[in-house]
């Protein structure tokens, strides 16, 4: 199993070049509100991937032991404010600047330098912000909107089938956000 | 929608699918932890060691909460880890078949922060203490219609929107100078 990672791993940074979230300035444009094309790439390709596991689960064919699903808590707001000055610097995220390793070294290097010490940083100082109650004040627990294992809880009971829903929702709002919006 | 637009999403859709209905949701970040963990362990090996009985103790509080990393730091050679290393490879076939659209291609206005070691590496810092601290950073977990997700992608877009929007203004400052 553990040499699927190597295919598995080589098509999502197949992927992410493909589509341009390798490009930094494509990033920045889209936080710039210039050109949404990437938002919609993504927002449609997470529309995808819930649309394709619904349709497979129905048909009780999706492993669903294979749901990994994070708590919503404070540190999910507070972490993603963080993330997002990060992201709108240097128009990159952790999975991209590995996948631009090769492609644009200068660039990525020193993003994932800053991201180990960042991570560094982070560890050494989680018990502190554990005890001052900023990671796991407000735990809603592993909440989804639909309940797609017996794990957590959901907002809606409508099973895997909920999925369909959600991923057609995605594709309906990827393909109506225009592609501009400032120039 | 174009062409284009759609097979970047079918494309980058697979990706996250395949992942997830083989092994387990796309991950990255936590690799970083892992690296870090490697690295902090070379210096101080008390940090995350291994007892007679098998067991993996750790002095750290956020290693001691995600016993997979700390396992980890103490195998490096996991599933995830691999993963990620195997990212690069991709991305670079990738440009090798589509050099048309090469990386040297992007827009050259106002990008000149994109060039600046030390913003670089502050922005992966912020990177990564933020995806540390929200225990997350792919949108494999939106798939799975997660309310963590959604949160997360919101409060992205909001602080990612405004800092781009300000380096934008900053940028045409300097330009008039």
């Amino acid at each position: 199993m553990i040499l699927l990672a190597i295919p598995l791993g080589m098509f999502f940074g197949f992927s992410l070049y493909y589509v341009g979230a390798t490009k930094p300035s494509k990033i920045i444009n889209m936080l710039r509100l210039k050109d949404l094309s990437l938002a919609k790439i993504i927002l449609g390709a997470i529309g995808f991937g819930s649309l394709a596991i619904g349709i497979i689960g129905v048909l009780n064919l999706f492993p669903t032991a294979h749901f990994e699903i994070k708590p919503l808590n404070l540190g999910v707001l507070l972490g993603g404010l963080i993330f997002g000055i990060g992201f709108g610097l240097v128009g990159s995220c952790p999975g991209t600047a590995m996948a631009s390793l090769f492609t644009n070294f200068k660039h990525a290097i020193w993003v994932i330098l800053g991201g180990i010490v960042g991570t560094l940083t982070f560890s050494s100082s989680y018990g502190f912000m554990k005890d001052l109650g900023l990671v796991n004040k407000l735990n809603f627990g592993k909440l989804t909107l639909f309940d797609i294992s017996s794990k957590g809880s959901s907002l809606f009971h409508l099973g895997i089938s909920g999925l369909i829903i959600w991923g057609a929702l995605l594709i309906i709002v990827a393909i109506i956000i225009p592609k501009t919006l400032l120039q | 929608m174009s062409k284009n637009i759609f097979k970047s999403i079918v494309i980058l859709g697979l990706s996250f699918v395949l992942a997830i209905m083989l092994v387990k949701p796309i991950g990255v970040s936590t690799e970083y932890s892992t690296t870090a963990g490697i690295i902090e362990k070379t210096f101080d090996p008390t940090i995350v060691s291994k007892k007679k009985d098998g067991k993996i103790e750790t002095s750290n509080k956020y290693y001691q909460d995600n016993p997979k990393i700390a396992n980890n730091i103490e195998h490096p050679l996991s599933y995830s880890m691999l993963f990620v290393v195997s990212i690069p490879f991709g991305a670079l076939l990738a440009s090798l078949i589509f050099k048309k659209k090469s990386q040297l291609s992007t827009t050259k206005n106002d990008n000149h922060i994109l060039n600046n070691p030390l913003i670089l590496f502050l922005g992966g810092f912020l990177l990564l203490f933020g995806a540390r601290w929200a225990g997350r950073c792919t949108s494999g977990h939106m798939m799975q219609s997660s309310t963590s997700g959604i949160v997360f992608a919101l409060a992205v877009s909001f602080t990612g929107i405004i800092i781009a929007v300000l380096t934008a203004k900053l940028a045409r400052k300097d330009h008039k100078k």
